[in-house]
């Protein structure tokens, strides 16, 4: 057996009685007892916490830092200041996602946060293609990664870290002094919900984990797995490394042309996306509600019009809307709102109607 | 893990209890554990013939769907119509108020042939959910 990686806060969750699985190398916590329902259902109406040390974290230094970095990303980094990040894709020559990431531009550094499966190839990557004068860092082990999420993450935050939010917007970031480190907070998410990602120096994870489930405590605050945290996502229609986006499939195709800045001079993939933009995609996300009781699944076929035209990215039950929904691509002219298309559920057809994206609208994320 | 004494098993981690001439069977405390949030139990007309190993209706949760197999050949009988508006009654009470079918056996041997609680109980340990 190969050991499974495990984050600082692997004894923590086994206390609370989280459902340790193996998910890309590392023992993650799936669900803990209240189930994945109630986690997704608190994270909505309060705040969950989540470990997400997993994830891969990448700093590019030096003068060139901010170039070697923007050449990597189809979004632009040039257009931020040193107190924002951004949201982007990662693309081979081909414009095929090596990864979705986001990268934070801290001045004279820039922080680069890769998904778990992806982590060792996008080091790979960065490895391949840094200027020399730019010296590269995985920090992974050094630091750890939490994110609190929900309407009552600010609240449930603890001084120094509560006031120094208040003034962080959307998408931007701040640093802050605890016990003699720097713990780095952002105001941005994978749910849907306002809230924060957090990256603390090893030696203070546990201690602040502690202090925030504590401080969290009066607002409700939880631990929630990796199962809610894929509701969630799904629910507000964000991408998946490995369901809706993979080496296969281009940002274009995945709804994500908004991080694709064609006016950049160049990065990684541009002439393969600048064709595919002119040619048109061939196929494009189309989101869906499932018809009747039974669930969409990553994987399962998509029909119409008597043929098979597709393939469900993910599917699935989502908690806030009591219903089954699901995305999937489709060529271009299946995916409007109201086209009927048919989910092949392992030789059951499902009825599905395509819908408006995000299906869930409910959410405190700010959009500013 | 509640492993009942008076019910038979099967590898797929059904149970099945003998009441007279007819038997109910649902989903185990470690399938349902295993699934989590159960959102939907798709299960046959009365009237549709059973063969012990074969599919005969799926369950439907928050992260997975898994089939349901006859744990005995036969007939279905009557179905817990009430999992259609409380599916979470498997998750709530395996043994009790999720259970999902009532036949009538074909042949009351194949009973015999499933595992005994003390086999059951050493699968899960096997499985690693006799930890839990």
């Amino acid at each position: 057996m190969s050991a499974l990686r495990l984050t600082p806060y692997h004894e923590i969750h086994r206390a609370h009685g989280g459902r340790l699985v193996p998910f890309a190398g590392w023992e993650m916590p799936v669900q803990f007892p209240g189930g994945i329902i109630h986690e997704h259902l608190r994270v909505r109406s309060a705040a969950g916490l989540f470990d997400v040390s997993h994830m891969g974290r990448f700093f590019f230094r030096g003068p060139e830092a901010i170039a070697a970095a923007n050449q990597l990303i189809t979004n632009d980094l040039t257009k931020l200041s040193d107190r924002q990040l951004l949201y982007s894709a990662l693309c081979n020559p081909a414009g095929g996602i090596l990864d979705d990431v986001t990268v934070y531009h801290l001045g004279d550094e820039v922080l680069l946060v890769a998904n778990a499966a992806n982590a060792e190839r996008v080091w790979n990557w960065i490895q391949g293609h840094h200027p020399a004068g730019v010296r590269i860092e995985d920090a992974t082990e050094r630091l750890a990664q939490v994110a609190l999420q929900g309407p009552r993450a600010e609240e449930a935050l603890f001084a120094p870290f509560r006031e120094a939010v208040a003034d962080v917007g959307y998408y931007c970031h701040t640093r802050v002094s605890w016990r003699g480190e720097t713990v780095l907070l952002s105001r941005n998410g994978y749910t849907g919900e306002d809230g924060f990602e957090i990256y603390v120096p090893r030696p203070l994870a546990v201690p602040f984990w502690e202090e925030l489930m504590a401080s969290g405590r009066a607002v409700g605050l939880e631990p929630i797995g990796l199962g809610a945290r894929d509701s969630l996502r799904m629910e507000v229609n964000y991408a998946l490394y490995g369901n809706e986006l993979s080496l296969e499939t281009t940002p274009l195709e995945a709804g994500l042309r908004w991080v694709v800045k064609f006016k950049k001079p160049d990065f990684i993939g541009k002439s393969a996306l600048v064709a595919q933009r002119d040619a048109g995609v061939p196929r494009t996300l189309a989101g869906f509600e499932v018809l009747g009781k039974r669930l969409a699944r990553h994987g399962y076929p998509i029909r119409a019009a008597g043929r098979e035209i597709g393939f469900v990215t993910s599917g699935g039950f989502c908690p806030s809307l009591e219903k089954g929904m699901g995305m999937g691509y489709v060529p271009p002219e299946f995916a409007d709102p109201g086209r009927t298309l048919e989910i092949d559920a392992r030789g059951a057809l499902l009825e599905a109607r395509v819908v408006e994206r995000p299906f869930y609208r409910g959410g405190s994320v700010r959009k500013n | 893990m509640q492993v009942p004494d008076d019910l038979r098993y099967t590898k797929d981690h059904e149970w099945v209890r003998r009441e007279g001439d007819e038997f109910v069977a649902g989903i185990t405390d470690y399938a349902q554990q295993q699934l989590s949030d159960i959102v939907y139990v798709e299960l046959p007309a009365p009237g549709t013939p059973l063969t012990s190993g074969e599919p005969f209706g799926s369950v439907e949760a928050v992260k997975a769907v898994a089939d349901l197999f006859a744990p005995l050949s036969g007939k279905v009988t009557a179905v817990n119509d009430a999992l259609t508006g409380d599916p979470a009654a498997v998750n709530r009470a395996p043994y009790a108020e999720g259970w999902m079918i009532r036949g009538r056996a074909g042949d009351w041997t194949e009973l015999d042939r499933l595992l005994t609680p003390e086999k059951y109980r050493a699968l899960l340990a096997e499985v690693g959910g006799g930890a839990h």
